[in-house]
């Protein structure tokens, strides 16, 4: 059976200049397509779920179990907390949506998610990206898929109003060291 | 770089979009029964305008969707931004003076515009 290893060598959490970094490696992840115009699609995949697919762009649907992320009008990423469920639904989603017109694909192994967090966390990614974070990342349930220098990341807003802001940062696994190095380097000069 | 406004996204910079040239270009119904003119003029010929152009888009670094634009090719400016299979809007705009008076079709490159006999 396959290694699980995780990209940042489980370190733990890391604190940079207040800014506390985190890998949450192994998240299991699936991928969802299918039409949202397709009423037994939506309903399906929404009973498997518990809970329905956002339609909304730009964000997120949460429960206890899974988080439900929009990528596209066809496309969404649902994260599951446990891996036991993570089997259960990923079989029932295989076995129950038709092949024909949905794809439903593992992405466990293919993503890895940056957890950061900090007061000055958006002054720090600004460093990285062109994309207004306090417009787009303005609801709390809110995520974006956008350019770090030139890689493709998906940003998804964990924070309340009330709370200090922090953003898990979906990558590839082959980028998330090159991201990681970045933004810790990126985080020792924030003061000015 | 120019900003555009993905029709799901919003506003976003032009280096998470892919451009995929001109717009409404409709591929022949039976292509076995065309001279190879005709087929290199619906593969290859494009309008490469001075101004106003009608051109597909896809947010590759995001929803990855595609959609029209009509850009003045000129200065950059976007009209418009509809969706795919609608219809090009009637619009129109100036393009800006060339010092050197190219064509509008073509710009810097007179051969575009040459015409078979």
């Amino acid at each position: 059976m396959l290694k699980r290893e995780s990209v940042l060598k489980d370190q733990g959490i890391q604190v940079y200049n207040g800014i506390e970094f985190e890998e949450l490696s192994h998240i299991p992840k699936i991928n969802l397509r299918g039409q949202s115009d397709n009423k037994d699609f939506m309903s399906s995949s929404g009973t498997i779920l518990d809970i329905l697919l956002p339609t909304e762009p730009n964000i997120s649907n949460v429960t206890v179990n899974a988080k439900v992320i929009w990528l596209g009008p066809n496309e969404w990423l649902v994260e599951i907390n446990n891996e036991n469920k993570f089997k259960e639904i990923f079989s029932k989603l295989q076995s129950t949506l038709n092949p024909q017109n949905t794809a439903v694909t593992d992405l466990t192994e293919n993503r890895t998610i940056i957890k950061v967090s900090g007061h000055n966390l958006y002054t720090l990614l600004a460093k990285f990206m062109v994309i207004d974070l306090d417009t787009v990342l303005q609801k709390e349930t809110a995520v974006a898929q956008t350019l770090f220098i030139k890689v493709p990341i998906l940003l998804v807003r964990n924070h309340k109003y009330s709370e200090k802001p922090s953003i898990d940062i979906h990558t590839n696994r082959s980028h998330a060291q090159y991201i990681y190095k970045i933004l810790v380097d990126g985080s020792h000069n924030l003061d000015f | 770089m120019f900003l555009i406004n993905c029709p799901y996204c919003g506003e976003r910079e032009q280096a998470e979009f892919s451009c995929g040239g001109e717009a409404h270009i409709v591929r022949p119904k039976n292509p076995p029964e065309l001279t190879d003119d005709q087929w290199s003029e619906y593969l290859f010929m494009r309008k490469n305008i001075k101004g106003i152009q009608f051109e597909r888009w896809n947010h590759s670094n995001g929803c990855r969707r595609w959609f029209n634009v009509a850009r003045n090719t000129a200065t950059d400016e976007i009209l418009k931004i509809y969706n795919m299979g609608e219809k090009p809007p009637n619009i129109s705009g100036d393009a800006l003076d060339t010092p050197s008076g190219e064509p509008e079709i073509g710009s810097g490159n007179i051969s575009t515009t040459y015409t078979k006999k």
